[in-house]
C-alpha cells in the first residue's frame, strides 16, 4: 500500500514539475481518429484483427473478453457471470501463450502467467487488437516479441475540441444487480501537457438462473449463488509533447475487487463461499521521439504489484479456514531504438530488464525472484511489391530462492520471420507468411507451488507457421470491403501438464505434452456508404476451424485426439444496421462441441453453443453534450450453456447504459 | 461488381454458420436386468471421476454375460451420483456408496441398480465430506473429513450419532468390537495427523488414539484382531509404510520393513498390498502378505507379465477367490479393471469409468 502512496506522490511530484517548467507555447496538432488507421490490418504481415471504438460501442459488455471473443482463433475460457475468470487461447496454444498490453505496457503475472480480461475494461479504449505473433511495429519493447500472440488494448487519444477539458461519465444498470459507473476527465494544461483521469466503479451481486441436469432424467433450476463482485478500477494518465514532437507518458492504474467465488456446480452440494480479493497497480513511465525520424527511441519504466488474497472460510483444516495471501512485484526497464538506413531498410534494437517476485503466506514457500533479460533485434525491407521482416529474440533468465532449490537459468534465442507480397493496392491484395518460434517460461506456480511445483521445468516451446491473404477494396456502394483467409500449422513440445508422480496423492508438472495443431480462419467484412440517404449497414464475420491433437504418446488412448477445450469450430458474427444516429447491433457467437479431457468421448463431451446478443444505441444532443443511450440484451435466447464444464453461464440479461459527454 | 461481391460474402457467411464437424452420438442406454443364477452375480465398480466434474459413475459388471455397463446408475435413476466417489460396500441387502464431494450417502437396492435413499452429510450448510464406510450389527459407520464418524441404521437408514474423532478421518474398520479410524490431517499440510481413534461400539465414545506413522490412510481388519494400516507419509523425506495395530492391546505392533504400500484388501489369510511409483516409470507393484505370520509371500503377484500403469483398487472374490486390481490409467482416461486367478494370471479385463476406485461384489443371497 505505501509504495502505491509513494508512486501516486511521484505522479503528481512530475506533473507539477511539468506545469511549472512548460512556459513556452508550441502549436501542437490534435491527434483524432482517422477511418484509414483502423484498416492497417489489411496491410499487417502478420494475421491481425481490431476493433475500434465504434465497434466496441456496439458489441455487448465492456470488459476486453467480451470484445475479443469475436476476433478468429480464439478461444474464451469463461468461468461464467460477472466475476468469473476468462481467459483467452490463440489458435489453440494456451493462455499463457498470450501478451496482454496495455498503452504499450503488458499485464504480467509470473505466478499463472495468465491475464484475466474480465477484470480488463475497455472503456478508455480506442481499438482492441489481436496479433498472431507480435505488431509488425518496429520501435517497441523486446516483450512484444516474446509471447506467441499479442492482445494491444490502446486508450482513446485526447480530442479537446473547443474546450481545455473533455468529459464522459457513464451509468449502467439491470440483470445481476448491476450497477456501473463510469468517469473520465481529460484536461489540457497548455498546448502541451495534458491528463486522462478516469475511474469505474462496479457492484452487483452477480446471481443468475441455470438450468441443471442431474442426468438422463431429472432437471431443475438453480440460482447460481456467492457470485457477488465489486471493483474500482482507476486509470491516470500525463503526457508532455516536447517542442520536437517527442513524447513523455505517465500512466498509473489501479483495480481492487472482493468477489464471491461461486464454484464449480457440484451436484447435491449447492452451498460455496469462498471469497477472493485482488489488487493490481502499476504505473509506467515513457518516453518516445518522433515516429517519423531517422532515429527513433522508445524507452520505458514501470513498477508494479499485484495482490491476491483467497479465503475458504470452510476448509477442514484445524484453523477451519485457508487464507492465502500473495504478493507478486515487477520491476521493469525497457530500452528501443529504431534506426532507417534507408527508406526502405530499417532495423531496430530493444533491451528489456526486469524483476519479478512472488511471495506467499504458505508453508515453507520458496519465494521466488526472476531476473530476465529479453533482447532484440528486427530488421524490415520493404519495397514497393514485397515486404520482409525477420527478428531474432534473445531471452535470459535467472532465478533466485528464499527456500528450496531455484529453477536452472535459462537462455534462449527464438527467431521469427514474415514476408508480404502486394500483388495490388488498391484495391489491395497481399500474401502473406509468417514463422514464429517462441516459447513461455514455466510460471511460479508451475515451479514452485506446494507439492505441485516441479523446479525442473523447462519452458514450453511453439512454433507457429501462417500462410494467407488479406484483400480489401472501396466500391460504389461499399464504404469498405474486405477478405482475409488464412491457413496455420502450430506445434507444441515440451508443454507443461499436471500428471500423477511419486504417488496417487501427489501431482506434478512436467514438459511431457506435446500438441500439433491445423487449423484455418476466414474473415469478411463490409461496410456499405450511407444509402436512402439515412441507411449504413454493417456485417463482419469470423470462422476458425481448428484440430489440435495430442502427439504425446502413441500408447495412449488421448493419442491424436482432440485436445481438451478446444472446438473444432468457432464463429462469430456481428451486423449493424445504423440510421440516423440510431444503431441496431446483432452479434452471434459461435463455438463447436468439445471435450472436458484428453479421450474423444460421449461423456467427456460438453455441447456447443450459440449465442446472440442484441442492442440498440442511439446518440442525440442536449446543450452541445452528447448524450448516448444503450439497450443491450445479451444471450437474447436465452441459451443455457457451459464454456468450463461445471461452470453454468448466464442466460438472457438485460442492461441499460446512458452515457453523458461533451465531446 | 458490388452485388457480385456482397452475394459472395453473404453466401460466405450463410456458409459459415452450418458447421461442419459432427458431435459424437450417445451411446443407447438400455435398462439392465441382474441375472441372479450365479454364485457371485456381479462386480460393482464405483469410480471416483474428477473433482468438480460431476462424474463419479458405477460399472455394474454381470458375470453370466461378462457385460459391463458404465453409467449403470444414472441408467437405472435417471439421474446421476455426483461428485467423487469414494468408497463403495454390500451390507445385506443394501449397497452403500459414498460422494465425497456432493457429501452424500447413496443407498442403493444392489439386486435392481435403483436408489432406495440419498442421504446427506451436512453440518448446517457445511459438507461433512464422507470417506469411507465400515458395518457392524445393523450399523454403518461412516467417517467424514470433517472429524465425525456418523453411525447410520442400515434398516431405518436414519444417523443416529455423530462421534467426534480425530482430523481428517480416511479409513476406517471394525475390529474386536470397536470403530478404528484413521486420522490423516490431510488438509493440514505439513502438519499431519498421526493417529487411529477407537471408538468403543457398546458406548458409542472416542476410547482411545494410537500413535503411528504421519497420515494414516486405510484400515483393513484380518480374521485374527489384527489392523492394517497403510500411512501415506509426507510424500517426501517420510516415507509410506504399512503398520500393524494389536486391536486386543490397541497398540502398534508391527512395521512392515521397506515396504511401501498404498493399499490393500484381505481375504483369508492374504493380503493384497499394491504400490504404485510413476518415476520409476515401471507401473504398479503388487505384494502378497501372509497375515497370520505377518510375513511377505510373494513381492510380485502378477505372474504373466500384465501391466498394471497405475492400480487403484484391490478386492478378492470371496466365492472363487479371483483377484480384481483396478487400473486408474494415468487418472484422465478411462479406467480398467483386470481379473486374475489367485496364481497371478491374467483371466480377462474389461473397462470401467474414470478412477475406478473402490469394488464391491454381489453374491447370491442365501436362502
Amino acid at each position: 500500500m505505501k509504495s502505491i502512496v509513494v508512486v501516486f506522490l511521484l505522479c503528481i511530484f512530475t506533473f507539477n514539475l511539468f506545469s511549472q517548467t512548460i512556459k513556452d507555447t508550441v502549436e501542437i496538432k490534435e491527434v483524432t481518429i482517422t477511418g484509414s488507421k483502423s484498416r492497417k490490418k489489411d496491410k499487417s504481415l502478420v494475421p491481425m484483427q481490431t476493433l475500434s471504438r465504434i465497434e466496441l460501442d456496439k458489441i455487448s459488455g465492456v470488459s476486453a473478453a467480451d470484445a475479443v471473443k469475436n476476433f478468429s482463433g480464439i478461444t474464451i475460457k469463461d468461468y461464467g457471470g460477472l466475476g468469473g475468470l476468462k481467459t483467452v487461447m490463440v489458435r489453440s496454444l494456451g493462455a499463457n501463450h498470450t501478451g496482454v498490453f496495455i498503452d504499450g505496457v503488458q499485464f504480467s503475472d509470473a505466478a499463472t502467467g495468465q491475464i484475466d480480461l474480465g477484470r480488463i475494461s475497455t472503456e478508455n479504449a480506442g481499438e482492441v487488437s489481436l496479433f498472431v505473433g507480435q505488431p509488425s511495429s518496429l520501435c517497441q519493447p523486446a516483450r512484444y516479441y516474446a509471447s506467441a500472440s499479442v492482445i494491444s488494448i490502446q486508450s482513446l487519444s485526447p480530442i479537446f475540441v473547443h474546450k481545455n477539458y473533455s468529459f464522459k461519465a457513464s451509468y449502467k444498470t439491470g440483470s445481476f444487480g448491476l450497477k456501473n459507473t463510469y468517469f473520465s476527465l481529460q484536461n489540457k494544461y497548455n498546448h502541451q501537457i495534458y491528463s486522462h483521469f478516469s475511474c469505474t466503479y462496479v457492484n452487483a451481486n452477480g446471481e443468475y438462473p441455470y438450468r441443471l441436469q442431474y442426468g438422463s432424467g431429472l432437471d431443475t433450476t438453480l440460482w447460481r449463488n456467492n457470485s457477488d463482485i465489486e471493483s474500482i478500477n482507476i486509470n491516470f494518465s500525463l503526457t508532455k509533447e516536447f517542442s520536437d514532437s517527442s513524447k513523455m507518458f505517465i500512466k498509473s492504474y489501479y483495480y481492487w475487487s472482493n468477489r464471491g467465488l461461486p464454484g464449480a456446480v457440484v451436484y447435491y452440494n449447492p452451498f460455496s463461499s469462498q471469497r477472493l480479493w485482488n489488487m493490481d497497480f502499476f504505473t509506467n513511465l515513457q518516453y518516445k521521439t518522433k515516429e517519423a525520424k531517422r532515429l527513433q527511441w522508445l524507452s520505458n519504466l514501470k513498477y508494479s504489484q499485484n495482490r491476491l488474497r483467497y479465503l475458504d472460510p470452510e476448509y477442514l483444516n484445524q484453523e477451519g479456514k485457508l487464507d492465502n495471501q500473495y504478493l507478486q512485484q515487477e520491476y521493469y526497464v525497457s530500452q528501443a531504438m529504431l534506426y532507417k538506413i534507408t527508406d526502405s531498410l530499417n532495423f531496430s534494437i530493444a533491451l528489456d530488464l526486469f524483476a519479478n517476485s512472488l511471495s506467499a503466506n504458505l508453508y515453507q514457500y520458496a519465494q521466488p525472484i526472476r531476473l530476465s533479460s529479453l533482447s532484440s533485434f528486427s530488421i524490415n525491407y520493404a519495397l514497393r511489391k514485397m515486404e520482409i521482416n525477420g527478428s531474432v529474440l534473445a531471452t535470459a533468465v535467472k532465478e533466485k530462492t528464499l527456500t528450496g532449490k531455484a529453477a536452472p537459468s535459462r537462455n534462449e534465442l527464438s527467431p521469427s520471420f514474415s514476408l508480404g507480397y502486394k500483388f495490388f493496392n488498391q484495391p489491395s491484395l497481399l500474401f502473406r507468411f509468417l514463422y514464429k518460434d517462441i516459447f513461455r517460461m514455466p510460471t511460479f506456480n508451475d515451479l514452485y507451488y506446494t507439492l505441485l511445483g516441479n523446479n525442473h521445468l523447462k519452458p514450453e516451446f511453439t512454433k507457429q507457421y501462417n500462410l494467407g491473404f488479406t484483400g480489401s477494396a472501396q466500391a460504389k456502394f461499399l464504404h469498405y470491403i474486405s477478405f482475409k483467409a488464412d491457413v496455420f500449422y502450430n506445434r507444441i513440445s515440451d508443454k507443461i501438464v499436471a500428471i500423477p508422480t511419486k504417488n496417487l496423492f501427489v501431482w506434478s508438472m512436467h514438459n511431457i505434452g506435446m500438441v500439433e495443431t491445423k487449423g484455418f480462419e476466414v474473415q469478411t467484412h463490409f461496410i456499405t456508404k450511407p444509402f436512402l440517404q439515412n441507411w449504413k449497414l454493417s456485417l463482419q464475420s469470423n470462422y476458425t476451424f481448428q484440430k489440435a491433437i495430442d502427439v504425446t504418446n502413441s500408447l495412449s488412448t488421448s493419442y491424436k485426439q482432440q485436445i481438451p477445450y478446444m472446438p473444432y469450430e468457432t464463429f462469430s458474427t456481428m451486423f449493424s444496421i445504423d440510421y440516423k444516429k440510431i444503431s441496431l447491433n446483432y452479434n452471434f457467437l459461435f463455438n463447436g462441441f468439445r471435450y472436458i479431457l484428453g479421450e474423444n468421448t460421449y461423456q467427456n463431451m460438453i455441447e456447443a453453443w450459440k449465442v446472440t446478443d442484441f442492442s440498440i444505441l442511439s446518440h442525440f444532443k442536449i446543450k452541445k453534450n452528447d448524450v448516448k443511450f444503450k439497450i443491450e440484451i445479451s444471450n437474447l435466447f436465452n441459451k443455457q450453456y457451459e464454456v468450463i464444464k461445471s461452470f453454468p453461464m448466464p442466460g438472457r440479461a438485460f442492461y441499460f447504459t446512458f452515457t453523458l459527454s461533451n465531446e | 461488381m458490388e452485388k457480385k461481391y456482397l452475394i459472395l460474402l453473404i453466401s460466405i457467411n450463410l456458409f459459415m454458420v452450418l458447421s461442419c464437424v459432427k458431435e459424437p452420438i450417445e451411446p443407447e442406454k438400455t435398462p439392465v436386468t441382474i441375472d441372479t443364477s450365479y454364485s457371485t452375480i456381479g462386480l460393482y465398480v464405483l469410480n471416483e471421476g474428477l473433482f468438480n466434474m460431476n462424474n463419479a459413475t458405477l460399472t455394474y459388471f454381470n458375470y453370466s454375460s461378462s457385460q459391463a455397463t458404465t453409467d449403470f446408475f444414472d441408467v437405472q435413476n435417471g439421474r446421476k451420483l455426483g461428485d467423487t466417489g469414494s468408497d463403495l460396500a454390500i451390507y445385506g441387502n443394501k449397497m452403500f456408496v459414498i460422494v465425497n464431494v456432493s457429501s452424500q450417502l447413496e443407498v442403493v437396492n444392489p439386486y435392481t441398480g435403483k436408489s432406495i435413499k440419498q442421504i446427506a452429510f451436512f453440518n448446517g450448510n457445511k459438507p461433512r465430506q464422507p470417506r469411507s464406510i465400515a458395518f457392524h450389527n445393523n450399523k454403518a459407520y461412516v467417517c467424514s473429513f470433517d472429524g465425525t464418524v456418523a453411525v447410520v441404521d442400515t434398516a431405518s437408514l436414519q444417523i443416529e450419532k455423530i462421534i467426534e474423532v480425530g482430523r481428517n478421518p480416511d479409513g476406517i474398520a471394525v475390529a474386536n468390537n470397536k470403530v478404528y479410524v484413521s486420522n490423516s490431517g490431510g488438509l493440514n499440510y505439513p502438519n499431519y495427523d498421526n493417529t487411529v481413534s477407537v471408538i468403543d461400539i457398546a458406548s458409542m465414545q472416542e476410547i482411545k488414539r494410537i500413535t503411528v506413522e504421519m497420515n494414516p490412510y486405510k484400515i483393513v481388519a484380518d480374521g485374527y484382531g489384527d489392523l492394517y494400516v497403510v500411512s501415506r507419509g509426507n510424500y517426501s523425506n517420510v516415507k509410506m509404510c504399512l503398520q500393524i495395530i494389536d486391536s486386543q492391546t490397541d497398540q502398534l505392533k508391527y512395521t512392515f520393513p521397506d515396504l511401501e504400500a498404498l493399499n490393500l484388501t484381505i481375504n483369508n489369510d492374504t493380503a493384497y498390498v499394491y504400490y504404485y511409483d510413476f518415476i520409476s516409470g515401471s507401473g504398479s507393484k503388487i505384494m502378497t502378505l501372509d497375515v497370520k505370520n505377518e510375513t511377505l509371500i510373494r513381492s510380485n503377484f502378477i505372474t504373466d507379465g500384465t501391466f498394471i500403469e497405475t492400480a487403484y483398487a484391490v478386492a478378492v472374490d470371496k466365492s472363487s477367490g479371483d483377484v480384481f486390481i483396478t487400473d486408474a490409467k494415468g487418472f484422465v482416461n478411462t479406467g480398467q479393471v483386470f481379473c486374475f486367478d489367485k496364481y497371478g494370471k491374467k483371466k480377462y479385463a474389461f473397462s470401467a469409468g474414470l478412477n475406478p476406485s473402490s469394488m464391491a461384489f454381489l453374491y447370491k443371497p442365501k436362502s
